[in-house]
Order: structure tokens, then C-alpha cells, then sequence
């Protein structure tokens, strides 16, 4: 995928997410277009890359929330900086990787979201990840890659 | 020192992360109400714009639909108000007709011009009621305005109206206030005449001409049209038409009244010059 198409589709992420973001809830399950963002931009530019589109996408979120302000921060810069520290450890063309990569960043993200925002009820840390967490990451991960195919799609030009 | 910055260098990736991650955790140990200030600061100067956009956009899209659907109610209302305004009309035509009706006691039979009739390009009219409703050839076809022509042909549900500009179309008329008769109907370049007048005639400029009575099909006193001009009929020469403008417009007329059999066709011939009177009665009111 060219740098353009990349940047479109991250673009397409960012303002999916930040606009449209109450539309695309399944009943209470609600994806996370920033993460997979901080993913694929992870995955393309490496750390830095990761890390710094985790702070922004963080920063962002944290506008929103009001509460917790530098805990999306945390949790987005920190998975961006890991997937892109790993992403030479795995063939991350298939999708199929792809989807499981987010999937899990989304597990390891609300992770360290709920286990700070929650951290004296326990009980509710659990009932979050079995019953939000998961649901969301499954929705998150399909969701990902479905709006990544169309923009890997390789343009075929007519040779005379 | 250079060794310093060369660690630096090498190490940027770990430190730019180490970086962001003290800011985050610097922005964590706020107190609540700067991270309030913070959060709602950034939302405010960088969000805001984007989502004033998309509401502006949603705000559009909307007001676009809106407008789409008042246009078509716009479109409907108006197609309703000329509906009804040519209800009115309707109304007022029918009113008056009604009160023509209402004004005589000869039984007119009320039709409905249902085709034919565009003024000077047609010749006759095709009216919804026929033998079924008592209508026979040669009955006098009228208007409040006059005289429009004559049935010439009755199916049981439709007849066939002669117009007055049917190029064999006559009908015995005169001055409506002179007894001098002739004969009416459509002359030279389609225009309507009244022929064989004698050189010594009364007839002038303006007179209102109406149906003699005479011919056995049109009673006495219907308006057939008033005489404009005044001209030698060329053949002979002892004899002047009149150039006449019709009483009635046949552009405009959509219902139309049949003077029915029984009225004239009855045994007793004084009913059709009672009949006759009747209806020059009927015209002379105001």
C-alpha cells in the first residue's frame, strides 16, 4: 500500500472513530478505530510510529472521558510502542495477523485501562473484560481489517 | 558529550516512548480539576471544529431533505390549489348555468363537452349524454352566453354537437330588435356571417343578432352574435352580409344544455312559440 493510501486510511480511522463513533455500536459493544490505528501505524512505521499516533489518538479519547485524563495516553502509547518494537516477529501482510494483533492489543489495552480505572474493585475488572472487553475486541479486530482490505487492494494496470 | 547525544540518538525510539509515557503519567497525577481543564481544553480548540463540521454537514443534509419534501408539498399544494380554483370556476360556471336553468321553464338536458371544440380548429363537440337521455338529431345545443350549434347525431350515451362554424351550419336569425330576417352561419375565411340581408336593410354596426325562430330547430331570441361589419356579398351584389362576432366563445365552453324533444318537438306547435318567447324572455334579463 502506498504512503498516501496508508495515510488516508489512518485519516478514514481517526475521523470514523471521532465522528462517527455512537453509529458503529453494536448494541453496547462499541469498536476502537483509534487502536487499530496506533496498529497499523505501528506495524508500517515501527515505534516511534506507534507510540506517537498512541499519543495522539490517547490525547484525543482523554479529551472525551474527562475522568481518567493521560490514562488513554498510557495505554495507546504503550501497545504502539510494542506492537512496533515486535512487528518483525511476525508476517503481518495476513489479515488473519492482522486481526490478531488487534484483538489482542485490544485485550492487553483494556487491560491496562480497567486494571488502573478499576483498580479497587476487582469484581468489576473481570465483569468489564468478560463481558465488554472481549465482545469489543472481536468487533474491533473485524471491523480493522475490513476497512483495511479495500485500501490494500492492489490497482491493476492495463500493459499494451 | 558527543557521547551523550550519540546514546541519545541511538536510544531515540526508547526515549521518545519514555517521554510520552511521563507526560501521560504527568497528566495522571493532576490534580482532577487541572485534568478537567486540560481534557476540555483540547477537546474545545481541537475537536470542536471537526465535530462542528460534521454537525454542520448532518445540519445540511437534513435542512437538504427538508427542503427536497417541502418542495414536493409545495408542488402537491399547488397542484391542489389549481385543482380547486378550477373547482371554483367550475362552481361558478355550474351556478350560473343552474340559475339560467332555474330562470326558464323549458327542460334543458346539461352536458358535459367531452371532446372536440378547440374554438376555430374544430367543428363539433362530443357531449356524455345521448338518446338514452333523450336527446335527438337536431336539437338546439345553448350556452347562457347563446346559441353554440345543433345535435346532428345521438349514440344512447354521447351525441354529436354541429358548432355554429360548421361550414354547413345555418340558422334563421335577425336583429333582436328589428324584424328582418336572414340567415346566419359560417361564411368565407371561417368567420361566422348573416346572409341575404336586402341593400335597404336595418341592420347596423352593433345589433345583437338572435335566431329568428324560423328554421324548426332554434326557437326565438337566442343570441348568435353581434354584427361588427357591415359588406356587399360579392356574387350578386343586391344582397350585404353582415360580419358577425359569435355570442359564444368556443374556447371556453364545458358544459353545454340541450333544449330536450318534449319541449319542441311536442304535437302542439304553439309550444314551440311559447317555448321561443320563453327563451327571448329568459335573454333579455339582465
Amino acid at each position: 500500500m502506498s504512503i498516501f493510501r496508508f495515510i488516508i486510511f489512518l485519516l478514514v480511522l481517526f475521523f470514523a472513530h471521532l465522528l462517527f463513533y455512537q453509529y458503529l455500536s453494536v448494541g453496547e459493544v462499541y469498536p476502537d478505530l483509534f487502536l487499530v490505528l496506533v496498529v497499523y501505524s505501528a506495524l508500517r512505521w515501527g515505534s516511534v510510529g506507534g507510540s506517537v499516533s498512541g499519543f495522539i489518538c490517547g490525547m484525543v479519547q482523554d479529551s472525551f472521558s474527562f475522568t481518567y485524563f493521560g490514562l488513554h495516553v498510557l495505554t495507546k502509547t504503550f501497545i504502539g510502542f510494542t506492537i512496533g518494537k515486535m512487528r518483525h516477529s511476525f508476517f503481518s501482510n495476513l489479515y488473519i495477523v492482522q486481526a490478531a494483533l488487534i484483538f489482542s492489543a485490544k485485550i492487553l489495552h483494556d487491560a491496562i485501562f480497567y486494571g488502573v480505572y478499576l483498580f479497587n474493585s476487582p469484581g468489576g475488572f473481570w465483569h468489564q473484560i468478560v463481558f465488554h472487553t472481549i465482545p469489543a475486541s472481536l468487533y474491533t479486530c473485524s471491523l480493522g481489517v475490513l476497512l483495511y482490505i479495500p485500501f490494500n487492494l492492489k490497482t491493476r494496470t492495463k500493459r499494451w | 558529550m558527543s557521547k551523550f547525544f550519540l546514546f541519545l540518538w541511538e536510544h531515540k525510539q526508547s526515549l521518545l516512548f519514555l517521554l510520552l509515557i511521563l507526560f501521560s503519567l504527568f497528566a495522571l497525577s493532576l490534580p482532577s480539576r487541572q485534568r478537567f481543564y486540560m481534557a476540555r481544553r483540547i477537546n474545545r480548540t481541537v475537536l470542536t471544529p471537526f465535530q462542528m463540521v460534521v454537525a454542520q454537514t448532518g445540519y445540511f443534509i437534513r435542512l437538504k431533505k427538508e427542503n427536497e419534501t417541502l418542495r414536493k408539498n409545495d408542488f402537491l399544494l399547488s397542484l391542489e390549489l389549481y385543482q380547486l380554483e378550477e373547482v371554483k370556476k367550475q362552481n361558478q360556471r355550474l351556478e350560473k348555468l343552474l340559475d339560467f336553468v332555474s330562470r326558464t321553464p323549458i327542460h334543458f338536458i346539461a352536458c358535459r363537452v367531452i371532446s372536440g371544440g378547440l374554438g376555430e380548429r374544430s367543428n363539433v363537440f362530443i357531449i356524455d349524454k345521448g338518446s338514452s337521455h333523450g336527446i335527438v338529431a337536431n336539437l338546439p345545443v345553448l350556452v347562457p352566453e347563446g346559441l353554440v350549434g345543433k345535435t346532428i347525431e345521438t349514440d344512447p350515451f354521447r351525441s354529436v354537437v354541429q358548432l355554429y362554424t360548421h361550414p354547413a351550419f345555418r340558422v334563421s336569425a335577425k336583429p333582436s330588435q328589428k324584424e328582418e330576417r336572414a340567415i346566419a352561419g359560417s361564411g368565407p375565411e371561417k368567420q361566422f356571417y348573416l346572409f341575404d340581408i336586402p341593400l335597404r336593410t336595418q341592420v347596423e354596426v352593433g345589433d345583437l343578432i338572435v335566431s329568428s325562430g324560423m328554421g324548426g330547430i332554434f326557437p326565438k331570441g337566442i343570441p348568435v352574435g353581434t354584427v361588427t361589419e357591415i359588406e356587399k356579398e360579392e356574387e350578386i351584389g343586391i344582397k350585404l352580409r353582415a360580419k358577425l362576432k359569435p355570442a359564444v366563445d368556443l374556447d371556453k365552453v364545458s358544459e353545454v344544455f340541450v333544449l330536450s324533444d318534449s319541449a319542441f318537438t311536442s304535437p302542439e306547435a304553439s309550444l314551440l312559440y311559447e317555448a321561443s318567447d320563453s327563451l327571448t324572455s329568459l335573454w333579455k334579463k339582465p
